[in-house]
């Protein structure tokens, strides 16, 4: 082989022996002269002793192989570009954010974002509204109304409901508050409860008629057990007979006056009569105190027989009489 | 004249004060309004409701140093409240960002004053497409100043989260931007 007319797949196997300094002078002569006289291995020379990327022969290589490895690192600059917090980066870590820069048209236009954005927020704290707004705050806020025309406070009222959250929830619920009050409240017909205490009054006087008949009747059954064990047996039966018959007695009187004055109350309350019911109530506190008295011992105070006929020393005599004559 | 003495004087009922107190504070109060809602007609009536709170309240703020973040906590509930049921109750359609919101800007240059504009309601627009959180960062932290643990007590997040937010509020409120046509014919 000529030496002097190396072909270029000579050159290259030469190359890197002259890249180490390891030719021959020859050698080295010949090699260089080669590269003087072809452009496409003095390209070649230049790219890999200089470096000297030939960055347009494939310019999507990076981004590929960045897929294909660590990924692109455009999030990491972005939160540079993006922060102040980088003071601590050193100048090659700025060196190698400007240079994806470069090469980065996307991070590049929100570098350009962001140069007008961070600046521009502070001086967006405020915002003017329009003139009538101060008027308007100071109207809503204001303690004296002014001299207003009821159109006005009518629209203005009106303005206020609605704007209230859940408005329609409110009314829906007052609505149904005011169908049950009209419709069915156990509130209102207060009169009507009235009316049906009454009721129970007269239904209690039939009951102590037919519990006289039913002691009318006790009575004469007595009768016969005293025919037929000559009146022996028939002594402790007849204190027993009376002593409930007291009890009968004092326990119906009580319960009278009670209802008397329970149907005073019930009158008094479905005739609008308040503080008359209110008294009413009072009498029957101490008439329910009687009541229970009689129940338990046969006792009848003196402040519900006072008044009254029927007091106990002359009721209970009068039950005897009357048992007695029934017997005999 | 002092804030302190502002304050004790609208706490006494002084209507004047109370004025130059509401006029003091009115951009700021909508500047928060519409950085929510990004509507002018919705951030006025919003700031007129957080002006009504904040003169039923005026009792309860005894620190004057503390009135600032005060005033924009009842503004953030305000704002806050108006979204949650605007979300429950959206609008029919979407509501456009105003052309003729008064947007100060003292700028002489009529050129440099039409970019300046358009960059704001490129950045209304673009807080309006954020998720509410970071539309709050943006809102209390890049605009309002507030500091860091106020927003962070303010939203109930810690103290990392709103410092970790912010930067990416910010990257996403430049995305957004982008996204929406704010690109090199805005430069300077």
């Amino acid at each position: 082989m000529n030496r002097d007319r190396m072909s270029c797949r000579d050159w290259l196997d030469m190359l890197a022996d002259y890249l180490d300094g390891g030719l021959a002078p020859e050698s080295r002569t010949t090699f260089e002269r080669h590269a003087d006289a072809c452009g496409k291995c003095a390209r070649l020379l230049a790219t890999v002793r200089d470096g000297d990327a030939p960055t347009e022969a494939a310019p999507d290589l990076t981004s590929a192989v960045l897929a294909r490895t660590s990924g692109p690192a455009c999030g990491l600059v972005e939160r540079t570009i993006a922060g102040r917090e980088i003071a601590h980066r050193d100048v090659e870590y700025h060196a190698m954010v400007r240079r994806h820069l470069e090469h980065c048209p996307r991070c590049r236009a929100l570098e350009a974002v962001l140069t007008w954005l961070v600046p521009m927020l502070p001086a967006m704290a405020e915002t003017t509204p329009d003139h009538a707004f101060a008027a308007g705050v100071i109207r809503a806020t204001s303690r004296a109304p002014g001299r207003m025309s009821w159109r006005a406070r009518v629209g203005r009222w009106w303005e206020g409901v609605v704007s209230v959250p859940l408005f329609e929830l409110q009314v829906a619920y007052v609505g149904a508050a005011l169908l049950v009050v009209l419709g069915g409240s156990p509130v209102v017909p207060i009169r009507y409860a009235a009316n049906f205490l009454v009721s129970i009054d007269s239904q209690f006087d039939s009951a102590r008629s037919r519990a006289d008949a039913a002691s009318e009747r006790l009575t004469a059954a007595a009768a016969p057990l005293w025919h037929a064990t000559g009146g022996r047996v028939l002594d402790p039966v007849q204190s027993a007979v009376r002593q409930i018959e007291m009890r009968y007695v004092g326990t119906t009187d009580a319960a009278s006056v009670l209802w008397s004055d329970f149907r005073n109350v019930a009158g008094a309350l479905r005739d609008g009569e308040y503080t008359a019911a209110s008294n009413g109530v009072r009498l029957m506190r101490s008439d329910v105190v009687s009541l229970w008295k009689a129940l338990r011992h046969g006792e009848v105070s003196a402040s519900i027989t006072g008044g009254s006929e029927g007091s106990e020393s002359t009721r209970a005599p009068r039950a005897d009489e009357h048992s007695v004559s029934r017997i005999s | 004249m002092e804030l302190t003495e502002l304050l004790q004087r609208c706490r006494n009922g002084d209507e004047l004060a109370w004025e130059a107190l509401v006029r003091t504070y009115q951009g700021r109060i909508y500047g928060i309004a519409y950085g929510y809602v990004g509507n002018a007609e919705e951030a006025r009536d919003l700031a007129q409701e957080v002006f009504v709170r904040i003169y039923r309240k005026l009792t309860t703020c005894r620190d004057p140093q503390r009135f600032l973040p005060w005033m924009v906590r009842i503004a953030r509930g305000v704002c806050v409240d108006h979204l949650r049921r605007a979300k429950a109750r959206p609008p029919a359609h979407d509501v456009p960002i105003e052309e003729d919101v008064s947007l100060a800007d003292d700028d002489p240059n009529p050129e440099q004053h039409a970019i300046t504009n358009a960059r704001k309601r490129l950045v209304y627009r673009g807080l309006r497409t954020l998720s509410v959180i970071n539309r709050e960062i943006i809102v209390l932290k890049e605009m309002q100043g507030l500091p860091q643990e106020e927003i962070a007590s303010m939203l109930k997040v810690p103290l990392g989260t709103v410092k970790s937010r912010a930067n990416r509020a910010r990257i996403e409120l430049a995305k957004a931007i982008l996204a929406l046509g704010g690109g090199p014919e805005l430069q300077e």
